[in-house]
């Protein structure tokens, strides 16, 4: 229960964060809520029992990348980091698959049941490797065929889009 | 769930910005939210191996962090600008002749 409820106030404080890089319209600030954002990602990291992780989290977000957006802030203008939206037409197009992958999810997640699979002969043996991944880890295949073809997807419909323009 | 709304968010903030560092602090984003979704996968199975897969991951991303400044910078340099839809160098020329259907 007290789990269930502290995972809602991350959710909720991390819209609202996300709202607000959205709404920020210089870079610099962007990247300090994202600096708010990465700490709070580091709470939750030690909420689900990993402190070397969190502490890893911070060091490396708070500490190297943050730090290395901000040295490289300062060599270049200001007025280059203005920030244009896009048209609604090509939006709602480069989401549809961020639809398709919340659907598809839902259906993996509620309607597929995971099976434990033991390996016969040799996990080496590419059937028997094929077979335990279909049967034991079918949202982790999900995931990376979703991050692998998503962007072909978004970058067909970008070129789509523009190549009509012309 | 929050992982998911991670990794959404992320990619919302890659395709509607045209800026290309914000591109980048995008797919940090994303990269942040499947680090996140291995940290939760191992907490409830009780596998040490999705930390460690996060552990590996970070180091990665702080690398290709690195590099796409670099490469922005390198970008900026060139061409003084950052916007997005300017990276037109690479796209297939269409002649007129093919253009109206002529080979």
């Amino acid at each position: 229960m007290a789990r269930a409820l502290f995972m809602s106030i991350f959710l909720l404080m991390f819209i609202a964060l996300f709202l607000l890089l959205l709404r920020q319209k210089k870079v610099v600030y962007q990247f300090l809520v994202y600096l708010g954002m990465m700490v709070l990602l580091g709470i939750v990291y030690l909420f689900l029992g990993s402190e070397f992780l969190m502490a890893f989290q911070i060091i490396v977000y708070a500490g190297a990348i943050l730090v290395m957006f901000l040295f490289f802030l300062y060599l270049y203008p200001e007025e280059e980091f203005k920030i244009q939206d896009m048209k609604n037409s090509s939006l709602i197009k480069i989401l549809m698959p961020s639809l398709l992958f919340v659907i598809i999810l839902i259906l993996i997640l509620f309607a597929f049941d995971v099976r434990e699979y033991e390996p016969s002969v040799s996990v080496y043996s590419v059937r028997e490797l094929a077979k335990l991944i279909y049967n034991q880890y079918p949202l982790a295949i999900f995931l990376l065929a979703f991050i692998l073809t998503y962007p072909m997807i978004a970058i067909y419909l970008l070129m789509k889009g523009s190549g009509s323009d012309d | 769930m929050i992982a998911s709304i991670i990794i959404l968010s992320g990619f919302y903030l890659l395709f509607t910005k045209k800026n290309l560092l914000l591109a980048i602090l995008a797919l940090e984003i994303v990269f942040n939210g499947i680090n996140l979704m291995f940290a939760t996968v191992s907490f409830y199975y009780g596998d040490l191996t999705g930390q460690m897969i996060v552990l590996l991951s970070l180091s990665v991303a702080a690398a290709s962090f690195a590099i796409g400044l670099i490469l922005v910078l390198n970008y900026y340099r060139l061409k003084r600008s950052l916007n997005i839809e300017e990276m037109t160098e690479l796209r297939e020329r269409i002649e007129d002749g093919d253009r109206d259907g002529n080979n």
